[in-house]
């Protein structure tokens, strides 16, 4: 007797991943391992390598919250996005995610070091209350099919008198109907 | 015309639907099964469910077995009286 397993694509959930836009070609890098942030424009980058002067930024990241399958599942809504763990000295972290007056989608543009004109508030340290990151230019926007949320854009903004960097954690958070 | 690259192993593909229908040689799956997202991407897969009070007996055993298959421990089966 032979067995065969058979394994479904669609028959678990659906299956997420968050991508990175870099450079003004907006070369999209898919499920990124880390979200580093440094002094050059580039997905999955070694912080040591490209450290950031006391007073400047990071560079912009620009990422989304991408479904690549449904998996059978009939909806992803509810995006958060938060950061956990303390910055170094008297760094803020910025970004355009907010739980009211919601910008809509942004457009993308090169990643800058430059201070965000587009991320103007500040990045949540805990889980928002509600979703402050949209999808189709909305926060109560859904995915009913593969697709990917509007562009979550943050940078680090260092301070003069920082001395070293730090270590956080960057949550991105969804909700899923079976 | 933009590119694709796959965050995990650099692969620079022309299109995102190619990326998609590749098998990842780190993985062994393709980045439209849950199961390229590991252990971890399995359990908030889970937790995503819970959120929206969705997450079934069937999803639950599906997404426990997949956990499994990837090297997981089996979840405690709750005793019943």
């Amino acid at each position: 007797m032979v067995k065969i397993k058979k394994y479904l694509v669609d028959g678990f959930a659906a299956t997420v991943e968050i991508d990175e836009a870099n450079t003004v070609s907006e070369t999209i890098t898919h499920n990124i391992t880390n979200s580093n942030m440094g002094s050059v424009d580039e997905a999955n980058l070694d912080p040591v390598a490209n450290p950031v002067i006391p007073g400047e930024n990071t560079f912009e990241k620009w990422q989304k919250i991408h479904v690549t399958a449904m998996g059978g599942s009939s909806l992803i809504n509810n995006l958060k996005v938060w950061r956990t763990g303390a910055l170094g000295g008297s760094a803020v972290h910025v970004t355009n995610a907010r739980t009211a007056s919601y910008g809509g989608a942004e457009t993308f543009a090169t990643p800058v070091d430059t201070d965000s004109t587009v991320a103007d508030q500040t990045m949540p340290t805990s889980e928002p209350a509600t979703a402050n990151l949209g999808i189709g230019g909305a926060l109560a926007g859904e995915l009913d099919d593969v697709g990917s949320s509007d562009y979550l854009v943050h940078q680090i903004q260092s301070d003069a008198g920082d001395v070293a960097g730090s270590t956080s954690t960057m949550n991105y958070q969804y909700d899923e109907t079976a | 015309m933009a590119k694709h690259i796959d965050g995990l192993t650099g692969k620079v593909f022309n299109s995102e639907a190619e990326y998609l229908a590749h098998v990842s040689p780190v993985t062994g799956f393709k980045p439209t099964d849950i199961r390229h997202q590991g252990k971890r991407g399995v359990l908030i897969a889970k937790n995503a469910l819970k959120r929206s009070g969705s997450l079934n007996k069937k999803a639950e055993a599906d997404l426990d077995k997949a956990y499994v298959e990837l090297g997981g421990k089996a979840p405690k089966k709750r005793k019943t009286k």
